[in-house]
């Protein structure tokens, strides 16, 4: 699948500027960005889809667990490929993510490489 | 207060004097580990085992022995050890009730040895070593991985919770089968340097905002990394998210009538960070040593 254009959502400015920088240097290019669920779900429906979504876990106003369920619970969206991002290496968080419908989970801290190999997969 | 003596030889009579001056009045000999718990009584019991040292592994089964003695003798053991011999201080680190001096053994020894035993009991009960050893391990490889910086541990003191380390603090508190907290602490110059690497050069070092954020990324990813290490032992406890503290000498009062560990660390250009574990187990058992 042909990854083009990524939404990015992370409450933390560093954290997006870090996960910009790694997807750019990966060769993704074209990515939005946002702070939280909600601001996120906002961007989408402005920009009508993308072809991946990159979420944290831990976020105020919405968190990404439920920001996943909004997505994967809307027929616009629900086709969208999202991979959750989290510190949190615990098994019961990446069940419920796949539970929820994300395609993957990716563990903080991560590389280029990983971030890559990742999105290659889709 | 009773000492037990396992030893091949007696202890001669200036040792035996040093240990009553110290109020181990009741002294006993065992020839083997396992006559030692029938000449135990009471609370205050040390052991001084002599290291053997002609097989090591029947003194590592020996020193594991002594530490399966029922606790409420409340054990102690000050170990007679030749220099050199490896195995027995690799496993004297994971008790906190184990010491050792050096053989030959002398007066002077013997009183230090007496000494690092009852400070030993000073020392906060939930902060052994095998707690903060996650830390220091997820501290050095988060650095390494987010910042491709290999930090360097320089020093560990115990801090009577009052903490000064530097310009900016990422704090995450725990709650779970533990309460407590950890900090990184850094210069606000550190803090620049370690977050220009993370971001790939792309922050100026006026954008306080983002050199903020990337202190409490890290503060949060060094927990994520230890709370897993700690899973993995069956120890589980939920960290709240991170929190910044900030300010030129700024202080945290932790609130817990515990000490907490401060852990040094430098970089290779010689800037400071912290680290600072404060854990009060609540309830389950403890961690295995990582």
């Amino acid at each position: 699948m042909a990854v083009n254009k990524i939404l990015v959502v992370d409450d933390s400015p560093t954290m997006l500027r870090i996960l910009v920088n790694t997807l750019e240097k990966a060769g993704y290019k074209n990515n939005i960005t946002a702070v939280n669920g909600r601001d996120a779900l906002e961007k989408l429906s402005a920009v009508g889809s993308v072809d991946l979504i990159l979420s944290d876990w831990n976020m105020p106003e919405m968190a990404g667990i439920d920001f996943l369920k909004s997505v994967k619970g809307a027929d616009a969206t629900k086709h969208i490929p999202f991979m959750m991002i989290t510190s949190r290496n615990v098994k019961e968080d990446i069940l419920e993510a796949v539970k929820s419908g994300a395609k993957d989970y990716i563990v903080k801290p991560f590389t280029v490489e990983a971030i890559k190999a990742k999105i290659d997969t889709l | 207060m009773n000492a037990v003596i396992v030893s091949k030889d007696n202890l001669a009579q200036e040792f035996l004097d040093i240990l009553k001056k110290n109020g181990y009045v009741n002294i006993k000999n065992a020839k083997s580990v396992s006559l030692v718990e029938g000449k135990l009584s009471g609370e205050k019991n040390i052991i001084i085992y002599e290291w053997q040292g002609q097989n090591n592994e029947e003194d590592v089964y020996n020193l594991r022995e002594l530490m399966k003695i029922d606790p409420k003798f409340n054990i102690k053991v000050l170990l007679l050890v030749d220099e050199g011999i490896r195995d027995a201080i690799k496993v004297l680190i994971k008790y906190d009730n184990a010491k050792f001096v050096f053989k030959p053994l002398s007066k002077e020894k013997l009183q230090i040895g007496l000494r690092m035993l009852v400070a030993e009991r000073k020392r906060p009960p939930d902060m052994s070593i095998e707690y903060i050893n996650p830390f220091i391990e997820a501290t050095k490889s988060i650095l390494k991985q987010m910042a491709f910086t290999d930090i360097e541990k320089k020093g560990v003191h115990i801090d009577k919770g009052l903490t000064v380390c530097g310009d900016l603090s990422g704090m995450m508190a725990l709650s779970g089968q533990a309460s407590g907290f950890v900090v990184i602490s850094m210069s606000r110059e550190t803090a620049f340097e370690l977050v220009k690497k993370m971001t790939m050069g792309n922050v100026k070092e006026d954008e306080a905002e983002i050199v903020e954020g990337g202190v409490m990324e890290i503060i949060n990813v060094i927990s994520g990394s230890a709370q897993a290490a700690f899973n993995q032992n069956s120890y589980h406890f939920d960290f709240t998210t991170p929190t910044m503290i900030k300010g030129k000498g700024h202080s945290i009062y932790h609130g817990f009538n515990d000490s907490s560990i401060v852990v040094r660390f430098e970089t290779p250009e010689k800037q400071e960070l912290y680290l600072q574990v404060c854990l009060k187990q609540m309830t389950g058992n403890k961690p295995a040593a990582s």
